[in-house]
């Protein structure tokens, strides 16, 4: 790219910045190119005159600039001692992880560590989509079918005196056969001393 | 005035006070009604208030025999052996007096029994009765006896009769009293089954249309019949080969074994007593038919 080509491209983006701002465009010539009136000093009050939002951008780049150099100035003595204690403590893991075996061992810690962080994340993705799963038959479970009622009527029996009878001896029956102990349990033989020897 | 308040004061404090005490009557009275009306004692409760203590006479007599027994091997003096002489008998006659009381207890129980078979009762009443009489002999050998070695020689004798044949007619009794309950059960099921039985004849006799059933219900009420019937028969099988048991020789080996064998007379009653339940319920199964009118 030639040297005309690249100034014509800067003028370019030059007139595109002034349309941005809303200002004509300079005819035949950048504002860069415009000598300043004196030396190191920035023609504000004619940038001014032009636009207010150029000044803020003057006076912004300025300030960034002068706070720059003095951080500088302040923390490069900072710098310089940090760095020098990092050195001194990353030393031995530095050494440890110059060493290819070192490096491969940290390496498959690292992959192992993700796999099983992936692992668990698959799994407990798998289990709550499992559980909503399950959830669907259980909740389908939990009301039993309906016994379905079969209404019975009594026959001309029911009410038989005879029947009655026998259903209460059988009843009575039944309860004195399930609660009967054959084992006298209050009868077996005493507990009688017979060793009697002098 | 104050003359006048008063008695009235002392009137509506009396009527308060009558009217406390009839309150309180109506509310006890009827707890004075239910009080339970005390069973009527039967000679078995009476022979057996006699065993028990009888029991105690024999545990008192028995720390003294230990008490004075110590003593005269501690001190084998003269005074201490007389002691321990007489100790020893009364302890002797008080072991014979709860043998004694522990039998007729078992032979009021017997009688008490209701369904024990005859035969059974009868034998078992003869042995106890001679049992009875041993004791009430060996009981005049020992109050004979002078001498330590006697008593010694006495409590012997008696120790091997307890555990042969009064053993024997301990467990034979206890066998027979288990058998009578079986039975008892066994009869009234039996009842229970020919009556429900003959119920059921008559429903199939009667030729009216809402008083009969269908040939399927009456399939259904003579299959629980038949189930009934099936566990009365298998019941009376368990109680016949307990009577067996019974009419056995009365061998050296029965009466020291008399304990294993009533264990296992236990175990076939039991058998016995689950096949009768089993036929109640069955037979409860037949009643529900009969009262289930058919769809």
């Amino acid at each position: 790219m030639s040297k005309e080509d690249k100034t014509k491209k800067a003028a370019g983006v030059g007139a595109w910045f002034s349309a941005l701002l809303g200002k004509s465009p300079q005819v035949g010539g950048l504002v860069k190119t415009q000598p300043p009136k004196t030396d190191g000093e920035l023609s504000v009050t004619d940038l001014s005159k032009e636009d207010s939002v150029k000044e803020d951008f003057a006076l912004l780049g300025k300030f960034l600039v002068k706070f720059k150099s003095k951080a500088d100035k302040k923390v490069a003595p900072l710098k310089e001692a940090g760095s020098q204690k990092l050195d001194s403590l990353v030393g031995v893991s530095g050494d440890i992880s110059d060493k290819p075996f070192y490096k491969n061992l940290l390496k498959i810690f690292f992959s192992v560590f993700i796999l099983l962080i992936l692992i668990f994340v698959g799994a407990t993705l798998f289990n709550t989509l499992k559980g909503e799963r399950r959830e669907a038959p259980v909740a389908g479970e939990l009301t039993p079918t309906p016994i379905p009622f079969e209404p019975t009527a009594p026959s001309v029996y029911a009410k038989d005196e005879v029947i009655l009878q026998m259903e209460e001896d059988i009843s009575v029956l039944e309860k004195e056969l399930a609660r009967v102990t054959l084992r006298e349990n209050n009868l077996n033989p005493p507990r009688l001393d017979f060793n009697v020897n002098f | 005035m104050p003359s006048l308040v008063a008695p009235k004061i002392l009137k509506a404090l009396a009527f308060a006070f009558l009217f406390y005490v009839l309150c309180s009557m109506f509310y006890v009275l009827p707890v004075w009604s239910q009080e339970a009306v005390p069973a009527q004692e039967t000679a078995f409760d009476r022979q057996y208030s006699d065993y028990q203590a009888q029991i105690k006479e024999y545990e008192l007599k028995h720390s003294d025999y230990i008490l004075k027994r110590s003593q005269y091997l501690r001190f084998k003096t003269l005074t201490s052996q007389e002691d321990a002489i007489d100790a020893t008998g009364e302890m002797l006659f008080a072991r014979a007096d709860v043998v004694a009381s522990y039998l007729k207890t078992l032979k009021e129980k017997l009688k008490e029994g209701e369904d024990i078979p005859a035969d059974f009762e009868a034998r078992i009443t003869v042995s106890i009765d001679d049992e009875l009489v041993w004791l009430s002999s060996h009981k005049g050998e020992t109050a004979t006896a002078e001498t330590l070695k006697d008593l010694e020689g006495s409590s012997l004798e008696s120790s091997e009769r307890f555990s042969s044949s009064q053993n024997l007619a301990f467990y034979e009794t206890l066998s027979a009293i288990a058998l009578g309950k079986v039975l008892g059960y066994e009869k009234r099921t039996q009842d229970l089954f020919d009556g429900l039985k003959k119920k059921l004849d008559e429903i199939r006799s009667d030729s009216r249309d809402e008083y009969s059933f269908s040939s399927n219900k009456f399939q259904i009420l003579d299959r629980w019949m038949f189930d009934a019937e099936t566990r009365i028969e298998r019941s009376k099988q368990r109680s016949v080969s307990v009577s067996t048991l019974f009419s056995q020789k009365n061998t050296k080996s029965k009466r020291t074994n008399a304990l294993s064998l009533y264990n296992q007379t236990l175990t076939t009653l039991g058998q016995s007593q689950l096949y009768l339940k089993e036929a109640n319920t069955f037979m409860g199964e037949v009643i529900r038919e009969l009262k289930t009118a058919e769809k």
